[in-house]
């Protein structure tokens, strides 16, 4: 049983042309001189030409003529350009990615590292500003926004294709 | 006789070629040939909107069909398949000829049946149990099951599929689009289509002869 469903399984990839020219080879010389094989792919074949021979469903006749008066009022949209936006996404992005490691630099930099060794809070080391907080949080902010504004166009082209 | 044909009628005829005959007062339309997508796009982009009724013609039974898999009732799927020519025809700007239009266009349809089902949450009937699916069925459903034709009874059998399986199905095999091609429009790997499609079928010929064993017990039945 398990046999036969691997059988299948090649065998299907046979018929919808899915299999590379070696397999193909192969399973046309198995077709040609196993009986089981060759029964089988006359079965498979057969459900194959049965679901190519069903019918589609009809909608109802006012269709085409609904669907032109919901067009009659409106227009194409422009089209969408992303060359420029692409490389717009990718200059901001490496600014950021730079900002955020310039910040990192900096508050080692800045760092009191004589304070006495009882103080164990690496915050208590550092000396970093409200100011430079705030930067922080709006350059990790502005590096989400344009990782999903990337991700969200990829998403956009694979779909318009 | 004169005929009198509706005014889309006759821009169609003015940008594509057409023979009109009328017979027992019924217009039948003879294209003499049959105009590229990609050209009928072009028309359309060019501000002649009736040509898109060209496309509407061409896919609207595929369209409907996948549409009609997804949510199962006909006037739901036939708002849905007007949405997908909508939206594709608001976006035909965007269509840059990579791919079929056919594939462009099932995208879409993809997308707002995806939309759809998730918006009204509509039942989604899984196939895993069948006990659980064959309960499901209706009494309308439950007519056609009791019908002799082998293509309505396996046009009913898809309708029982979970509708990503039928999606492949009718992809595949009525839309004939290529398995890397359906993994373009469901955002999915040839590979993985592959497995789904390989499931559908075992699962449709489960329901076939699960229903009809003498029917189908020579070409479905293992």
């Amino acid at each position: 049983m398990q046999e036969l469903a691997a059988i299948e399984e090649q065998l299907w990839s046979y018929i919808d042309n899915s299999c590379n020219e070696a397999e193909h080879e192969r399973m046309e010389t198995n077709i040609a001189t196993d009986a089981v094989w060759k029964s089988t792919y006359q079965k498979l074949l057969s459900i194959h030409h049965q679901l190519q021979a069903v019918t589609l469903e009809q909608p109802s006749m006012r269709f085409t003529k609904n669907t032109m008066e919901q067009l009659a009022d409106l227009k194409i949209a422009p089209k969408i350009n992303y060359t420029v936006n692409s490389n717009i996404i990718k200059a901001a992005l490496a600014v950021s990615i730079m900002l955020l490691v310039a910040f990192f630099a900096y508050i080692i930099i800045a760092a009191d590292w004589t304070t006495p060794a009882a103080t164990h809070d690496f915050l208590d080391k550092i000396k970093v500003s409200t100011v430079m907080y705030s930067t922080l949080f709006t350059i990790v902010i502005l590096l989400l926004v344009l990782i999903d504004t990337s991700l969200h166009r990829n998403r956009q082209k694979h779909a318009r294709l | 006789m004169t005929l009198t044909y509706p005014t889309w009628l006759q821009e169609i005829k003015t940008i594509f070629p057409c023979n009109l005959n009328a017979d027992t007062g019924v217009i039948h339309i003879r294209m003499q040939y049959q105009p590229e997508d990609i050209d009928i796009i072009r028309t359309v982009l060019s501000g002649r909107q009736q040509a898109y009724t060209l496309l509407v013609e061409r896919y609207q039974k595929y369209v409907f069909t996948l549409t009609l898999r997804f949510v199962g009732d006909r006037e739901l799927a036939e708002e849905l398949a007007q949405d997908v020519f909508v939206k594709a025809y608001r976006s035909l700007a965007d269509y840059r000829g990579e791919s079929k239009f056919s594939t462009w266009l099932y995208t879409i349809v993809h997308s707002i049946c995806i939309s759809a089902l998730r918006k009204k949450q509509h039942p989604v009937v899984l196939t895993e149990d069948l006990t659980t699916t064959y309960a499901a069925i209706d009494n309308q459903t439950q007519k056609l099951l009791d019908t002799r034709s082998d293509k309505a009874q396996l046009t009913t059998a898809i309708s029982l599929l979970d509708p990503t399986d039928a999606e492949v199905i009718i992809l595949f095999y009525q839309a004939e689009q290529s398995i890397e091609e359906i993994g373009h429009i469901t955002g999915q790997t040839p590979g993985s289509i592959k497995v789904r499609l390989h499931r559908a079928r075992q699962r449709l010929r489960n329901i076939l002869t699960t229903r009809y064993p003498s029917e189908f017990k020579d070409s479905f039945k293992s």
